[in-house]
């Protein structure tokens, strides 16, 4: 396994480990503990949160109208992050060259069709190398999808929201781009402009924090927005719609960044099968 | 009482994979344990009762372990 | 009810036992494949049998029928698409050659 000296580094560092964690508790054993009820945050702020958001934001999840109304800044800082991450990326990674991409082979199986093998190529070739992932992309991804839809969608209600919406939505475009298929896929992307869609998701969240501003509003105030005849239950509903904008805006541009990052990395990486 | 059984012990598990990720020699397999490792998280998130945050970690854990993957086998093994 | 709890524990336990079962085997196999065929086979076999378990003490639920159609479509698919990789990239079966990974 280890010789002597890795095994005698490794011990050292787990003992200097544990003494500043030890020192750490016994020096700082006067900050309050984690989770405590006199706490300023769970005597005003919690409660608060608790009896008004309900009826402030018509939204059953308060976890959701706290992320995106109350804390709407914090969240708008956290989509720019993720979209400066996918820039990042293609930053460092732009002046690396791409890798010729070879296409798997066809072989075909031995059944003769009477009308020729015209027919046989077509009807027994599928997009991807293998039966099976053929038969169960066509029913798992377009649920995925959906799925994905009704998550953002129901934010408000259930469980999810924008960022969760967003990642699922990547993962039904990661699902095929990760198997190898016979002919270049039809959905090809490039990652400039998948940038350019991550963009646009962090703008329509910015977009909708300037817009009551034009109508004499703060930034990102939802009860001054100007949708005001298309929404019933009127200043609750329009911090739904604010919110609904937002958590769309996010689901955009996660699920952008992470195609991005995913097609920068694929298109410069040789693998060594197929 | 029997919450925090079953809190201890998925904290317990998650100590020993995280003991274990470090003393393990290979990067791949590497990867897999810490798989495991966002799953019995996402576990511990439900039964501290923050639902949407364990949903959250069941879709970022599939997606982060593929990145691991990709970048893993983009530095032609080398390390192995 | 007295038969209800009986016959929820009766598939919790044997759902368990199989999981048990696909753990060991999983680890005295020898081979890459008989390794991959003992994960699936007892793993979906214990998904099923404690789903069972379960609408027996919960009735009947839309999304219980969901999740366990979905992870019965899931989990073989998944396993298949290793072994498939597996196999085009040379790994061999132990009486063949020398075992890699």
């Amino acid at each position: 396994m280890m010789d002597r000296k890795a095994k005698m580094k490794t011990a050292g560092l787990v003992l200097v480990i544990l003494l500043t964690i030890a020192g750490g508790l016994k020096v700082g054993s006067f900050l309050p503990v984690i989770g405590a009820h006199e706490t300023p945050a769970n005597i005003y702020l919690s409660n608060y949160y608790i009896e008004n958001a309900i009826q402030h934001t018509h939204a059953a999840n308060i976890v959701t109208a706290v992320l995106a109304d109350y804390r709407g800044f914090d969240t708008l800082f956290e989509t720019c992050v993720l979209f400066l991450s996918g820039v990042g990326t293609l930053m460092v990674l732009f002046s690396k060259a791409k890798v010729k991409r070879r296409l798997p082979k066809f072989r075909k199986t031995e059944s003769h069709s009477e009308t020729g093998e015209m027919i046989s190529e077509f009807t027994q070739r599928g997009s991807y190398s293998s039966g099976i992932l053929d038969a169960s992309f066509r029913i798992i991804m377009p649920i995925v999808m959906i799925y994905a839809i009704y998550v953002l969608f129901h934010g408000e209600l259930s469980l999810g929201g924008g960022f969760q919406a967003g990642a699922l939505l990547a993962c039904a475009y990661l699902m095929d781009r990760i198997s190898p298929s016979f002919e270049s896929r039809m959905g090809e992307i490039k990652e400039e402009n998948m940038l350019i869609v991550a963009g646009l998701g962090t703008f329509l969240y910015a977009f909708t924090g300037i817009l009551p501003m034009f109508f004499g509003g703060n930034f990102l105030e939802y009860a001054k927005l100007p949708f005001c005849a298309l929404v019933h239950g009127g200043v609750a509903g329009l911090h739904a719609a604010g919110i609904l904008m937002i958590e769309i805006g996010v689901t955009v541009c996660v699920m952008a960044v992470i195609m991005t990052i995913l097609e920068v990395v694929l298109e410069r990486t040789d693998f060594d099968d197929d | 009482m029997p919450v925090i059984l079953l809190e201890g012990m998925l904290l317990i598990a998650l100590i020993s994979i995280a003991v274990s990720i470090i003393f393990e020699r290979k990067l791949l397999a590497c990867t897999v344990i810490y798989c495991a490792f966002s799953f019995l998280a996402m576990l511990l998130y439900i039964v501290v009762g923050a639902a949407d945050v364990a949903f959250t970690e069941a879709v970022i854990g599939t997606i982060s372990t593929v990145y691991f993957v990709i970048a893993i086998k983009s530095i032609n093994r080398r390390c192995k | 009810m007295i038969v209800r709890d009986i016959l929820t524990v009766l598939f919790l336990s044997a759902g368990f036992l199989s999981f048990v079962v696909s753990t060991i085997g999983v680890f005295r196999m020898k081979d890459f494949y008989t390794r991959m065929h003992a994960a699936c086979v007892c793993g979906s076999a214990g998904l099923i049998l404690c789903g069972i378990g379960f609408f027996i003490y919960e009735g009947l639920t839309i999304t219980g029928l969901l999740a366990l159609m979905c992870a019965c479509l899931v989990n073989p698919i998944g396993t298949h698409i290793i072994c498939k990789v597996a196999y085009k990239q040379s790994i061999e079966s132990r009486k063949n050659g020398k075992e890699e990974a």
